[in-house]
C-alpha cells in the first residue's frame, strides 16, 4: 500500500496507513476490536484528536501531545484520519 | 509485639486512618520502579499478585523512622481495559483478595511531562473512594523542557495532595511522607470514568489550568527515532547493541568468575584439611562444595546481564527494539510483545515465562511460553563452556564461533517451533502492536543495582536450595553402596607397599592409580552408576555412555547441574590437588577405557543441551502459567524429541567426517 501525496491526502479522509510522514492528522474514526480501541485511548488517540505522523514506513509512529506510540500497519490500516495540514 | 506497638511502626497508625499498606499506580513509564527503589531499596521482595500470576513488588518504606508497607503494581494505561495487567490492578484495589493487604492509600505515580494523558488514570484512582497522592514525578526534566505546573492548584482539582517529586534524583521524597499522612477521599465531583469522552475533556481542562497541557515534546528522543525505529538502521543499531551487551557480559565477568573459583578451590582445600577423612569430608568437599561452587561461578555473568537488561530498559531504548522486531518476529507467529520475553529468556527461561504475561494475545502468548526455554539461558553457559572448550580449546576463534552458534541454533529452534505451533495448535490471528515509545532519558544506575541484587539473590537462593539439594542427593548416590576395591587395585596397593622402601616415587604412582581404579569402580557401582546403565541404551545412539546419561538425568533438575554432576563423578577418579575440575572432566574414561569426551559425543551433548528442556522449574513455571500440565508435558516432549534427534544427527555426521 503506497503512501498518498500530500495533496491527495489534505483532500479526504485516508486510511492512517496511507498518510505521508510529517502530516497532522485527526482522529476521524477506527474499525478496531474493542479492546484495540479502548488501549488506544487510554494512551491518548481519541476521537478528535491531533497527532503528528512521525514514520510510516512499515509500522507507524505517532506524537499525540506528549505521548509517542507506535502501532503496526495492520492497526494503522483501520484508523481512519482526517489531515489537518 | 503488641498491636499498639506494631501501629506506632507503620508510617501512619491504622488507628489513625489504617493506613498501613500504600499502593504505587501509574501509567508504565512513569517512574514508579524507580520510585519503589527510592523507598524501599533492599527492603523488597517479588510476589505474585493474587488469582494471578503478575508480580508485584512488596516492600517497606522507613519514612522518617515509621514503617509502611509499598505494593508496587504493574503499569497500567487504565484500570478498566481489558488486558491481564489492568484486571489484577483493579481487583488489587478493589480488595477483592485475602493474602495480600488492602491498601490504605494510593500514590499514583504521574508524569510531569505528560500531565494531560496521565490524568485520566488519576481520575479513574480518585473514583475509588481511597485517599491518595498524586506523585508529580520527572519533575527534574518537566522543568528543563520549562513546563510550568502549579501543584497547589492541582491539588485543588483533584482534591488530594500533589507532590512535585523527582524518584532519579531523590528529590522531594521527604514530602510524599507527609503528603501520605494527610491523604483523604477526595470530594471533588469527576467525570464518571465509563464516560471517556467527558473525563478527556476533564483531563484536558485540568491539565490546562495548572500550566500542563503544553505538547512537551522530546527533540533529542526525535532524533535518535530517526535511526532507532527505522526498518534496516533500527534492526541493524539493535544487533549491534546485544552484541556490546554480550560482549560486555563475557569481558567483564571473567575476572569475578576467576576470584570466585579461587575462592571456592581455597574454601574446598581448607575444609578437606580441617575434617578428618571419610564420608563428611567427601560429602563436604566432593558432594557441596563442588556443586555449588560449579554453579555461583556463573552468578558474574547473571548479573551483569541484569543490570545491562535494566540500565537499556530505563533509557527507553527496549520499547523501540520491540519496536523494531515485530515485523521479523511477526511471520514467525510472535510479535514484539514477545521480545523482552525473550531477551530475559538469556538470562533465565524463568522470568522470561513470567514476564509473558504481558503479552495480550493468548495464543501469542502461549507460543512465546513454549519456545522461550529454546533460547540460551545463563544456566547453559557452564556447559556450553565446557563442551566447546574440549572441542575447540585450542583454538579461540572456533571457540567463540561455536559459543555463537549455540545461541543462534537455539533461537532458530525458537522461531521455527514458533512457526509450526502457531500453524497447527496456537493457529489464530496476532494481536496488533501498540507500544508506547518513552522519551529517551539517562537511566538510574541505583534501580538497576537494585534489580540486580534482587535477581542475584534470586540465583543465589537456587543455587543454596535447589542446586545444594541435588549435590547431596547426587554424591549420596554416587558414594553408596560402598564397594570393595577391585583386585587391580588391590594388588597395586600390594606391589606399592613392596617398593616403597627402595622407589617411593613408583609407589606413590601406584597408589594414584590403585585410587583411579577404586573410585571408577565405586562410582560403577553406586546407586548413581545403576541408574545411568539403566538409562544408557536411551542415550547410546547419541554416544552417551552411562556416565554422561547420569549427567543428563540429573541435569533434568537443573542444567548447570550437569558441570557439578560431572565434577562430583569424576572427583575419585584423579587426584584433585594436581588438576583442576575442567581436566579432570575431560581426562574422564569410559569402562572400556577410552575417553568420554569424544569429539563427536561432544559436538551431540553440546547441541542436546541447545535444544533439550532440561530444567524441571521450568516445566513447573510453564504449568503454573499455562493453567494445565498439557503445556507442560507438550514442552517437555517436543524440545526433547528435537533435541535427541538433532544430537543423534550431529552425532552421525561428525563421527562420518572423520573425528574421533
Amino acid at each position: 500500500m503506497s503512501l498518498l501525496s500530500i495533496a491527495q491526502a489534505n483532500s479526504q479522509i485516508n486510511s492512517l496507513s496511507e498518510v505521508p510522514e510529517g502530516m497532522t492528522c485527526c482522529l476521524h474514526q477506527s474499525d478496531l476490536e474493542q479492546s484495540s480501541s479502548e488501549l488506544l485511548q487510554a494512551m491518548g488517540l481519541v476521537e478528535d484528536c491531533s497527532f503528528q505522523v512521525c514514520r510510516n514506513k512499515g509500522t507507524c509512529v505517532l506524537q499525540v501531545h506528549s505521548t509517542r506510540l507506535a502501532i503496526s500497519r495492520e492497526l494503522a490500516s483501520k484508523i481512519q484520519v482526517r489531515v489537518v495540514n | 509485639m503488641s498491636e499498639t506497638d506494631s501501629n506506632n511502626d507503620r508510617l501512619v497508625s491504622p488507628g489513625n486512618s489504617g493506613r498501613g499498606c500504600i499502593a504505587l499506580v501509574g501509567n508504565p513509564n512513569t517512574g514508579k520502579t524507580t520510585l519503589f527503589n527510592r523507598l524501599c531499596g533492599l527492603r523488597a521482595r517479588t510476589a505474585n499478585l493474587p488469582g494471578s500470576t503478575i508480580e508485584a513488588h512488596i516492600g517497606s518504606w522507613n519514612a522518617a523512622g515509621t514503617e509502611c508497607q509499598v505494593v508496587d503494581l504493574p503499569g497500567i494505561y487504565g484500570l478498566g481495559l481489558d488486558r491481564p495487567e489492568s484486571r489484577v490492578c483493579r481487583e488489587y484495589l478493589d480488595g477483592s483478595h485475602s493474602r495480600f493487604p488492602d491498601a490504605d492509600c494510593i500514590i499514583v505515580v504521574v508524569d510531569a511531562t505528560n500531565l494531560r494523558r496521565n490524568l485520566l488514570l488519576v481520575g479513574q484512582i480518585l473514583e475509588l473512594g481511597k485517599p491518595v497522592v498524586v506523585a508529580l514525578n520527572m519533575i527534574d526534566i518537566a522543568r528543563k523542557r520549562r513546563l510550568k505546573i502549579d501543584p497547589e492548584q492541582l491539588s485543588r482539582e483533584l482534591g488530594c495532595p500533589v507532590v512535585e517529586l523527582s524518584a532519579r534524583l531523590g528529590e522531594g521524597i521527604g514530602s510524599l511522607a507527609d503528603a501520605v499522612r494527610s491523604a483523604q477521599p477526595t470530594s471533588v465531583d469527576l467525570p464518571p470514568s465509563s464516560n471517556l469522552q467527558r473525563c478527556e475533556q476533564w483531563s484536558r481542562d485540568v491539565a490546562d489550568r495548572v500550566g500542563g497541557d503544553s505538547a512537551s515534546t522530546d527533540t533529542l528522543t526525535a532524533r535518535l527515532d530517526v535511526a532507532f525505529t527505522h526498518p534496516v538502521m533500527g534492526l541493524l543499531s539493535f544487533i549491534i547493541i546485544m552484541i556490546g551487551i554480550f560482549w560486555c557480559i563475557f569481558a567483564f565477568a571473567a575476572i569475578p568468575m576467576d576470584l570466585i573459583d579461587l575462592i571456592f578451590g581455597m574454601f574446598s582445600e581448607f575444609v578437606s584439611g580441617l575434617l578428618p577423612e571419610g564420608l563428611v569430608n567427601d560429602l563436604m568437599v566432593d558432594g557441596i562444595i563442588a556443586g555449588i561452587g560449579g554453579t555461583v561461578i556463573f552468578l558474574p555473568q547473571i548479573c551483569l546481564l541484569f543490570f545491562l537488561i535494566t540500565l537499556l530498559e530505563d533509557t527507553g531504548y527496549l520499547a523501540r527494539a520491540a519496536f523494531v522486531l515485530d515485523r521479523v518476529l511477526r511471520p514467525f507467529g510472535l510479535s514484539g510483545h514477545s521480545f523482552i520475553p525473550m531477551l530475559s529468556a538469556h538470562a533465565c527461561a524463568l522470568p522470561a515465562i513470567m514476564s509473558a504475561r504481558m503479552i495480550p494475545g493468548r495464543l501469542e502468548r502461549l507460543a512465546t511460553i513454549l519456545v522461550a526455554p529454546f533460547l540460551t539461558c545463563s544456566a547453559r553457559i557452564p556447559v556450553y563452556v565446557l563442551l566447546v572448550g574440549f572441542l575447540f580449546g585450542d583454538d579461540p576463534l572456533l571457540a567463540s564461533l561455536a559459543f555463537a552458534g549455540c545461541y543462534v541454533l537455539g533461537g532458530v529452534a525458537a522461531l521455527l517451533c514458533s512457526l509450526v505451533l502457531r500453524h497447527t495448535m496456537l493457529r489464530g490471528a496476532s494481536m496488533p502492536m501498540v507500544i508506547e515509545l518513552p522519551d529517551f532519558r539517562m537511566p538510574s544506575v541505583r534501580t538497576a543495582i537494585v534489580t540486580t541484587i534482587d535477581r542475584g539473590w534470586v540465583f543465589l537462593k537456587n543455587a543454596g536450595t535447589v542446586i545444594l539439594g541435588i549435590s547431596i542427593i547426587l554424591w549420596w548416590l554416587s558414594a553408596f553402596p560402598v564397594s570393595d576395591p577391585p583386585l587391580e587395585a588391590v594388588q597395586l596397593r600390594q606391589a606399592a607397599e613392596q617398593v616403597s622402601v627402595e622407589d617411593p616415587d613408583a609407589a606413590g604412582s601406584m597408589i594414584e592409580q590403585a585410587d583411579v581404579i577404586t573410585g571408577r569402580d565405586q562410582v560403577a557401582n553406586s546407586f548413581a552408576g545403576r541408574i545411568g546403565r539403566f538409562a544408557e541404551p536411551v542415550f547410546k545412539p547419541l554416544g552417551f555412555d552411562w556416565q554422561l546419561s547420569i549427567g543428563v538425568i540429573t541435569s533434568f533438575a537443573a542444567r548447570e547441574v550437569f558441570v557439578s554432576t560431572m565434577a562430583i563423578l569424576f572427583s575419585g577418579t584423579d587426584d584433585p590437588d594436581e588438576e583442576g575440575v575442567l581436566q579432570r572432566i575431560a581426562g574422564a574414561r569410559r569402562s572400556d577405557g577410552s575417553a568420554v569426551f569424544t569429539i563427536p559425543t561432544s559436538a551431540s551433548l553440546l547441541v542436546f543441551y541447545v535444544l533439550a528442556m532440561q530444567c524441571l522449574p521450568t516445566l513447573a513455571v510453564t504449568r503454573r502459567e499455562t493453567g494445565s500440565w498439557n503445556w507442560a508435558i507438550l514442552q517437555l516432549v517436543f524440545m526433547s524429541a528435537i533435541a535427541w534427534i538433532a544430537a543423534w544427527i550431529t552425532y552421525m555426521l561428525v563421527s562420518m567426517g572423520g573425528f574421533s
